[in-house]
This record gives structure tokens, sequence and C-alpha cells, in this order.
């Protein structure tokens, strides 16, 4: 199998199920260090599962995952393996960022303090400097002015932008999106991509999952499309959007660009 | 008339009395809050292994006990119990530790229905960060369990003040049994109940506004958590 020196994830017979349901089906995939990848398709195709096995909010039940070093097994196996899996994910996740959908907030901190929250407890830094580095970075998403206000009082691209800040301020190797902007107003899904955007011009290793088609096909310097569980295309944009090989993809994007 | 000059007379055995009855509320709200809030923190997250389900159903019979049984009846059965076994504790403390037990079960119960407001993606999001399991306790899960809950929490603080007069059943001389020995002493009847009422209100709605006033400033900081 080749292996690049630059992967920094690598997947292999990645399954989940619920009971069972199958979401994941043998997943298998490398990433390495600078890709965007944006991961489409329609929705129940596991997009979403797929991206919380690999920082271990979902457990997979088969297959392993390797993220810079630290390795998750996925599958039935003892209270030990298990014990291994849990400090594994808190090693993955010291490194692998995620935005979610809802933002998650912490509403009962001001955005400041959501941003040096995991500096400060996480990696121990101390609370000056974060609070530092934590300006700095909220101006690179343009929120500084609001780093003394509450979540509650801002629009849901706002507190998305925040959200951004507090992953990146963790320094991370690999960023995780899921759906970064499906919970968002139309007027603010730009704002957000722009963000994100920024990150990819700075190398920024991360995968998108998400349904804008349009940031994908501009943005990304990979595209995969998932569906029943199977990542059923895997590509540059031009490949997957131009040249689905699948029908299936053809079937989705006609649909789509009919719109 | 003269009755209420008399009970004037006596207001600082009452007061000393109240000094009791503060000390023990304090000392039992502060050890409940612990025990309410240890104990709902234990069943939401041990888990559901089999010692896990052992845990739980422990813990789910001693609230069961403290909200199925009177208090009085705890009161004094914990007073004999610890004195057949234990050292010899003074009946305030015995007190104190009946009614920490006591409502301590009915601040679990509290806590716990806050543990479940709270939305997961708030969980997510520390976990995601890297925080520890108990970071995302402490830092995350109860503040918010707090200001949601802190409604009926009051209510629960200002019961045990209510229900400390009953801690005269093992002659602590708290508030309520001042009161009835100055009854017995003087024959006044109406007019110290009528005193000691007014001094258990001012104590009930001085705590309230203690607590209105926090909520106010927490409010201030934003709201709950969205989604």
């Amino acid at each position: 199998m080749e292996q690049k020196t630059d992967t920094v994830i690598s997947v292999r017979n990645l399954s989940k199920n619920y009971g069972d349901l199958e979401v994941l089906r043998k997943i298998d995939m490398d990433v390495h260090e600078g890709e965007v990848i944006c991961v489409i398709g329609p929705s129940g195709s596991g997009k979403s599962t797929f991206l919380r096995c690999l920082n271990y909010l979902e457990k997979p039940t088969g297959g392993e995952i390797e993220i810079l070093g630290s390795k998750i097994i996925g599958g039935a196996h003892s209270r030990a393996q298990e014990k291994a899996d849990e400090k594994a994910a808190m090693q993955i996740r010291r490194e692998v960022g995620m935005v979610f959908q809802q933002f998650n907030l912490w509403p009962h901190m001001t955005v400041l303090e959501n941003v040096i929250e995991g500096p400060v407890d996480v990696r121990g830094v101390p609370k000056k400097e974060a609070e530092e580095k934590a300006i700095e970075l909220l101006k690179k998403v343009g929120m500084d002015q609001k780093k003394d206000v509450y979540p509650t009082q801002l629009s849901g691209g706002q507190q998305q932008r925040v959200a951004i800040a507090r992953t990146l301020a963790m320094n991370p190797k690999v960023i995780l999106f899921d759906e970064p902007t499906s919970a968002l107003d139309p007027e603010f899904v730009n704002e957000v991509l722009n963000v994100i955007r920024d990150l990819a011009k700075e190398k920024m290793t991360m995968i998108i999952v998400t349904h804008e088609m349009g940031f994908a096909a501009e943005a990304a310097s990979r595209v995969c499309f998932m569906d029943g569980g199977y990542i059923i295309e895997d590509g540059t944009p031009d490949e997957v959007f131009k040249h689905p090989k699948t029908d299936r993809a053809k079937q989705f994007f006609s649909k789509i660009l009919n719109v | 008339m003269e009755a209420y000059s008399t009970v004037w007379k006596y207001m600082p055995l009452l007061l000393k009395g109240l000094r009791y009855t503060i000390l023990i509320s304090i000392a039992a709200i502060a050890i409940a809050l612990v025990i309410g809030t240890v104990l709902s923190v234990i069943r939401a997250s041990v888990g559901n292994s089999r010692p896990a389900r052992v845990v739980k159903a422990i813990i789910g019979i001693y609230i069961s006990f403290v909200r199925g049984t009177p208090v009085l009846i705890q009161i004094y059965l914990i007073y004999q119990a610890i004195a057949m076994v234990g050292p010899k504790f003074s009946p305030i403390v015995s007190g104190i530790i009946a009614l920490s037990l006591n409502s301590g079960g009915f601040m679990a119960e509290i806590v716990r229905g806050g543990i479940t407001a709270v939305p997961k993606g708030q969980i997510e999001a520390g976990k995601a960060i890297g925080l520890s399991g108990a970071k995302i306790w402490t830092k995350i899960i109860l503040p918010q369990v707090f200001r949601v809950v802190m409604p009926q929490l009051t209510s629960e603080f200002i019961n045990v003040i209510k229900v400390s007069p009953m801690l005269s059943i093992i002659a602590v001389v708290e508030l309520t049994r001042t009161a009835q020995r100055l009854v017995n002493n003087t024959y006044i009847t109406i007019p110290f109940y009528v005193a000691i009422a007014v001094i258990y209100f001012i104590v009930c709605a001085l705590l309230e506004q203690l607590v209105n006033y926090q909520k106010k400033r927490n409010s201030m900081k934003g709201g709950k958590a969205v989604s």
C-alpha cells in the first residue's frame, strides 16, 4: 500500500452500524497534508458519521483510523482496547479540530472565554498568552470587536466564525467541518465560507462536509462523493463534478444543477 | 399587647435560636448540594456496565427512600443509628447530617433534570477540543445546569429552612424549639408563634432575593444554550 510521508489521516475498512443499519461500509481514505477535501452527497449517506468517527465522537464498529500516529481500532473488542482507543482519541482531538453545524459555542462564556478554553485547559497555556493569541485569531475571522460578548447575542454567521477561531486556537493540524453553513441564514453563508477559503490558501488540511457545491468546486483540492455508506467518487473537483464515473453521482448532480 | 412586649423581651433568646437555625440550614444546604451534584454526576457518567448499574440502583433506592418517607422519621432514625454505632455526635451534627441526606436526595433529582437539559452539542464541542471528562463537567455542563435549575434549587433551600424545626424531635434547640420552651414558661402562645413565623419569613425572603440578584447578574451574561 502506498504510504506517502505526508499522510496525516489514514482510514482503512471503516465501518459503522447502528444495529442493522449500516451507515459506513468499509471506507478507505488517505488524507495528505494541505489537502482540502469536500465530502458531498445526499442526506443520510454517512458523511457526518464518517467525519465524527475521525475524532471518535462516534465509535467505529469496524476498521482502523490512524491520525498522526494515534490509532483507533473499531469493532467489538476488549475493555482494554476501548481504553486504548479513548486514549488515542484524546491524542487525536488535541491535533484535529472540529467545527459543527450548530456552532456549539458555550453560552455561559464570552467569545474570548470560548476561544481560550481549549488552550488553557487542554494545553496548559497561561491565560494571558492564550488571550493574546485568541484576539489575534478573532481578528482573523473579523470578530475581535465582539470578544466580550456572549454567543447568544451574535448572528449565526458570527457564531460560526467564533467557533472556527476556537478551533484554530488549538493549533490543529487538521480541521473537520461538519456542514458548517447548513444552519445559517443564506446571507451569512459567505462570511463563513470566506474564512474557510482563507484557511485553504494557508494550506490548512481540512475535511469539509458540505452541501455548497459551488464552494466545493472552487475551493476543494479533492472531492469525495458519498452514497449509502460508500465513497463512490473520489477525485479533483473537475473529475467528480464534470466527469463523474457513477450513475448515482450523475443523477445527483443533474438534480442539483437543474435547480 | 402586653404579651407582645413579653415576646420582645425574649427576642435575644429567639435570635440565639435563629442563629442555630441558620447555621444548621447553611451547613445542610451546602452538604446537600454536594451530595445532589455528585450523585447526579455519577448517575449521568458511569455508563451502563454491570457495576455501574448496581451503583445507579443504589443511588435510586436512596433517592426513593428519602423522598418517600417522612423527614421527621428520617431525622429520628439517623439520630438513633448514629447513637447506636458511631461516635457521640451532638444532636446538632446528627440533625445536619439528616437534613443533608434528605435534601441531597431532592437536589439530586433537580440537578439530574438540569443535566438532561444541556444540549449534546455542548459536550461534543468540549470533547472535540480535547477537554478531559472532568473538565467537561466542571467547565461546560455544571455551570449551565446550575443556571437552569436555580429556581427549583432555591425552593429546596427554603424547604431545608422550613423543615429544620423538626430537629426539635432530637432536642436541637433552634428557633422553633426555643419558642416552644418560652411558650411553656410564659403561657403566652400565639404571639411567640407569630413572632417566629415572621422571622422565618424574613430569612426565606432574604434568601430568595439573594438568589434573584445572582440570577439577574447571570442573565446579563447571555442566555441559555441554543439548539
